[in-house]
């Protein structure tokens, strides 16, 4: 094993294990978090806050499909010509 | 042949790959238990469904940060640079000139180095969507952090954007599987990740930039 391969397996097995102890000591200890708890007066506006981003995200999600679709279609095109190419 | 990816790249790969096809099984199974209740039923219900998306969670990030100091020691000791994996002004003219040539309104083309401008792209897209899922994600298993700064009602917008980054993720799987392990002339398989080693032959025809660097290091 390379010293690069160990540095690296020293690090972030370290930075993962701290980060997850500080993590782990922020947990308060009453019951978990949970959503029962909104409060009803400012529901619309909550609501309204998290379909904008939902929204937002659902057409960054179309955007990216089209474009992974037209990627897979230009590698198609050039596939078939290289073929043709090597067919002459 | 020709070394391509080193052990620990195979091995940041395989359990890179591991921990987010868990990710989506488990993942997907939460989020739409109206319709995949069976796939958590399979794997033990969801208290443990939930355990093992968390347990994945883990490992990713290890694999991410095993990653990241990976690509630090090589920068520091001059074995690769910036430009060789992250996207930049060259590949925004090579994706140009690969669209031109596809549609046959350029005679030849580009040539690539050691990763062309559509590995690079994807890479510097998978870095964005770790990072965004590693921070949101915490803040979804860690709500607390946060609680204190922002109100309650912002991890129903980071909950949106950690599922609709998902569904973006496994279309990128999907067709980064595609373009690199199953692709037709790869039939039936691309077996480079695997064996780390790649032909000379497919170097010079597909990596040419970087053949000739290899050919005037040796010389």
């Amino acid at each position: 094993m390379s010293s690069k391969a160990v540095i690296s397996g020293l690090v972030s097995g370290t930075v993962t294990f701290l980060l997850f102890y500080k993590l782990f000591s922020l947990v308060p200890e009453e019951a978990p978090l949970t959503f029962t708890g909104l409060p009803h007066t400012k529901y619309p506006e909550i609501m309204n806050f998290s379909s904008v981003v939902n929204i937002l995200m659902t057409i960054i999600l179309a955007l990216f499909f089209l474009v992974a679709l037209f990627l897979v279609l230009i590698d198609q095109l050039k596939f078939s010509r290289i073929e043709e190419e090597m067919q002459k | 042949m020709i070394i391509r990816f080193s052990k620990s790249q195979r091995f940041a790969h395989f359990v890179g790959a591991l921990s987010i096809m868990l990710l989506f099984l488990t993942g997907l199974s939460i989020t739409f238990s109206e319709y995949l209740r069976w796939l958590a039923m399979i794997m033990g219900g969801y208290r443990i469904t939930m355990v093992i998306h968390r347990i994945a969670a883990i490992a990713l990030i290890f694999v991410s940060i095993y990653l990241l100091t990976d690509y630090i020691i090589s920068l520091a000791r001059r074995e690769t640079r910036i430009g060789d994996i992250l996207f930049n002004y060259k590949d925004i003219a090579d994706f140009l000139d690969e669209v031109a040539y596809a549609l046959r309104m350029s005679p030849e083309e580009p040539k690539f180095s050691k990763y062309n401008w559509l590995m690079k792209a994807s890479l510097s897209f998978v870095i964005l969507e770790i990072f965004v899922f590693i921070v949101t994600g915490l803040i979804l298993w860690f709500p607390w952090i946060i609680l204190d700064h922002f109100p309650r009602h912002y991890l129903l917008a980071i909950a949106s954007i950690h599922r609709n980054l998902a569904i973006m993720s496994m279309i990128h799987v999907i067709s980064h599987s595609f373009g690199n392990h199953f692709h037709p002339k790869e039939f039936p398989l691309n077996k480079v990740i695997f064996t780390g080693k790649i032909s000379e032959e497919k170097v010079k025809e597909e990596f040419t930039l970087w053949y000739e660097e290899l050919k005037g290091e040796k010389q």
